[in-house]
């Protein structure tokens, strides 16, 4: 690597682009407490009820028109939306929650109307508010826990300030994942939950990585400049840490493409996480330690 | 050189065993592996993979309640359940409690799950009936069920019981039905309690209560109990006085079709993702490449057993944290290769430099696992569900594959050192390159 990388200069530059890709993210979970919805909660979370058909045949407009009366007939409630699935002969139908009787009342009314078995109905779900709201508090504990456990372990293992650091990237990783929902409006649902912590998990690889090549190198050079140190640490685990984003980015991908809608709701968080980890751990993960540790022996001498 | 072409030769054997343990599994007697695709015996495909629902009843607690008294009441609800599953036939169900007041029903394999919300959820109707038929006590008529232990007769032998504690109504009416009974011929002398139309249990009336009944309000229930009984009768008598209605706050319902559609995707993604995984690492390391592809073949391996052999519960989110581990499975070895190819240009030669890329890459191969193993840990002990199952997998893929890199990568690469391979272009690094 001929390539000059002084990573710890332009850190404003990286920190402003974080900020600027996380912000959506931080508005969306703050205003949350005061009633303030910027998410496209899905039933998980919302309350309500999906229901998935196969309708043997090509799905048209009217054929969706159709259905929405049916729903309103046999329940009484507007449908909320009938979409279009799979390779055009599925349909998504979602409403409100609705009881069982008037699930089946509808399930039965469609499938005589358009001669359908129970093998047609391929998916139903149905949840009430309050079961999404304390999955979301026993995964926020268990993300609370984790992160506090890693962060001791690194403090031992290294210092207090690479823990720091490591626990900030992840925050930031979990943050533009919740951006990237805000601002492309995607339904927000416990797959999200999982992906999330799937990515806690797997980002603070790459930074610990990164802060062995530092810790190394320090050993080294004991009296050595510590921008210096960082932007060399940096650059020498540049490959390893692309690399393995690539490989592991082959893999969940594919996923994503050939996926089923759950498996795709799945894997889309899971990539954005991927690459936003990737960066974090080049460009926050060091240099923000970096930053830390100047300021540290400034305040000291 | 002749061991070490023998070494060599058992390493990739040994690899061959374990790939077709995988297809066809294995028995040692004591201990066997079933194949991969023995659902049966091995792996357990989640609902979301064979079709099936998951249904959520939340008790409809009005006012307070203490804790005690409502994890009675949800024991109550367990036995119920599991009762009306019997009655549907649905044996291979399995039923959960979540937080204090939801119990989870898992069934797989229904095809109307509608049917089965009504039929569990409705309120559970107890009946008391005589000989004839005719109905003595109904639910609300019991004050309190409970499974005891002790002495209750004059043989002086301590046995397990269930005692039931009638309202003040009940009970004079318990005493003139319990004369009648008590004074029946030809084993007619019992009273037929019933769970929703159902007998869950028939005890006799003894003969010495002809002249005045039972009395008192309390009734005790004896037979060959163990603990066990007992307390499962006790809960199903509880269950048809329960103060509180079922509602169910949660159905997922997965079709066969889609279960079916979802494990081939998974499967061909998993497969199409490997062999992209092992084009890349080739290209970009060419000979120690190939050893990781070796080596993550075996790690692939040793994942599936270990599934197959612990009858792992894999569910979609399973899959795909197994899918996501075989990207992050080679990452040990990109940090080692990585390492290699630095200790090549400062010019070591290719015995030294991997010696040295397993000795630096350690700590930092150690340190990564760690804390992502804190992770899975932690997942594990909070999550629910599926997230635990993701958990499971998570754990398992960091464990194998931090084994498979320091053990299989590292003894086959010395091999080629054996074998005199020692271009150093077959390791990646251009002659331009070294220092």
């Amino acid at each position: 690597m001929k390539l000059k990388f002084d990573v710890v200069e332009k850190f404003n530059i990286f920190a402003i682009i974080s900020i600027l890709l996380s912000i959506a993210g931080i508005v969306g979970v703050l205003a949350a407490p005061f009633g303030l919805n910027l998410f496209n909660l899905d039933i998980d979370f919302a309350g309500g009820t999906t229901m998935y058909f196969d309708m043997g045949k090509k799905v048209d407009s009217e054929m969706t028109k159709s259905i929405r009366a049916i729903f309103k007939e046999s329940t009484g409630i507007d449908v909320s939306s009938v979409q279009m699935a799979g390779e055009g002969n599925e349909v998504i139908v979602k409403a409100v929650s609705i009881d069982t009787q008037k699930r089946e009342a509808f399930t039965d009314a469609l499938k005589a109307k358009f001669e359908l078995t129970d093998k047609n109905v391929l998916n139903v779900e149905n949840v009430s508010p309050a079961v999404g709201k304390d999955l979301q508090k026993s995964a926020f504990e268990a993300a609370a826990i984790a992160a506090i456990l890693m962060l001791l372990y690194i403090t031992i293992r290294f210092d207090f300030l690479s823990g720091l650091s490591a626990v900030v990237c992840l925050l930031h990783d979990v943050f533009i994942m919740i951006s990237f929902y805000v601002v492309f409006q995607i339904p927000m649902n416990l797959n999200f939950i999982a992906a999330a912590l799937i990515i806690f998990g797997y980002s603070i690889n790459a930074t610990i990585i990164t802060f062995d090549r530092i810790r190394e190198n320090q050993q080294f050079n004991k009296r050595g400049n510590v921008t210096e140190i960082v932007n060399k640490s940096v650059s020498q685990s540049l490959t390893r840490n692309l690399n393995t984003t690539l490989t592991t980015l082959f893999t969940i991908v594919l996923v994503y493409i050939m996926g089923v809608p759950s498996l795709k709701n799945f894997s889309l968080p899971i990539i954005i996480g991927i690459i936003s980890g990737a960066y974090s751990s080049i460009f926050i993960a060091a240099p923000l330690w970096a930053k830390m540790k100047l300021a540290k022996q400034k305040a000291k001498s | 050189m002749k061991k070490s072409v023998i070494s060599f030769v058992a390493m990739l054997l040994v690899i061959v065993l374990l790939g077709v343990t995988v297809l066809t599994g294995l028995d040692f007697g004591f201990f066997s592996i079933p194949a991969i695709t023995d659902t049966e015996e091995g792996v357990r495909l989640g609902l979301d993979l064979v079709g099936g629902s998951i249904i959520t009843f939340e008790a409809m607690v009005e006012g307070e309640i203490d804790a005690k008294t409502l994890d009675t009441n949800m024991k109550a609800v367990e036995g119920m359940l599991r009762g009306r599953l019997d009655q549907l036939e649905l044996y291979e169900a399995t039923i959960y409690r979540v937080g204090d007041r939801r119990v989870t029903v898992e069934i797989p394999s229904i095809t109307d799950p509608e049917e089965a919300v009504q039929k569990l959820g409705s309120t559970a109707k107890l009946e008391f009936k005589d000989s004839d038929g005719n109905v003595i006590l109904e639910g609300k008529d019991i004050a309190k069920s409970e499974a005891a232990y002790g002495v209750i007769d004059s043989t002086q032998i301590a046995k397990n019981y269930v005692k039931l504690t009638l309202t003040s109504e009940a009970s004079s009416v318990f005493t003139e039905a319990t004369k009648v009974a008590a004074g029946k011929t030809d084993s007619k002398n019992f009273i037929d309690i019933q769970l929703d139309g159902k007998s869950v249990s028939k005890p006799f009336v003894d003969q010495q209560y002809k002249d005045k009944g039972i009395s008192g309000g309390e009734v005790v229930i004896s037979g060959n109990f163990t603990p066990e009984s007992s307390s499962w009768l006790a809960n199903v008598i509880a269950a048809g006085q329960l103060p509180f209605a079922l509602e169910q706050v949660e159905l997922r319902s997965v079709g066969p079709q889609l279960g079916m559609k979802a494990l081939e995707t998974s499967i061909k993604a998993g497969a199409i993702g490997i062999a992209m995984v092992i084009v890349f690492m080739i290209v970009v390391y060419r000979l120690p490449g190939v050893v990781s592809s070796v080596a993550l073949l075996f790690y692939t391996c040793i994942v599936l057993i270990i599934l197959s052999a612990f009858r792992v519960n894999l569910s979609l989110p399973g899959i795909a944290g197994i899918i996501l581990s075989v990207g992050m499975a080679v990452d040990a070895n990109v940090v080692i290769f990585e390492r290699i190819k630095e200790e090549l240009r400062a010019g070591k030669t290719i015995k030294a430099a991997i010696d040295a890329g397993f000795h630096r890459a350690f700590s930092a191969i150690l340190d990564s696992n760690v804390t992502t193993f804190i992770a899975a840990i932690v997942l594990y002990f909070f999550g629910t569900g599926t997230i635990k199952g993701f958990a499971i997998t998570l754990g398992l893929g960091i464990i194998v594959s931090m084994f498979t890199a320091l053990t299989v990568t590292r003894f086959l690469l010395n091999r080629m050192v054996d074998f005199k391979i020692r271009n150093i272009k077959a390791y990646g690094v251009s002659d331009k390159e070294v220092a």
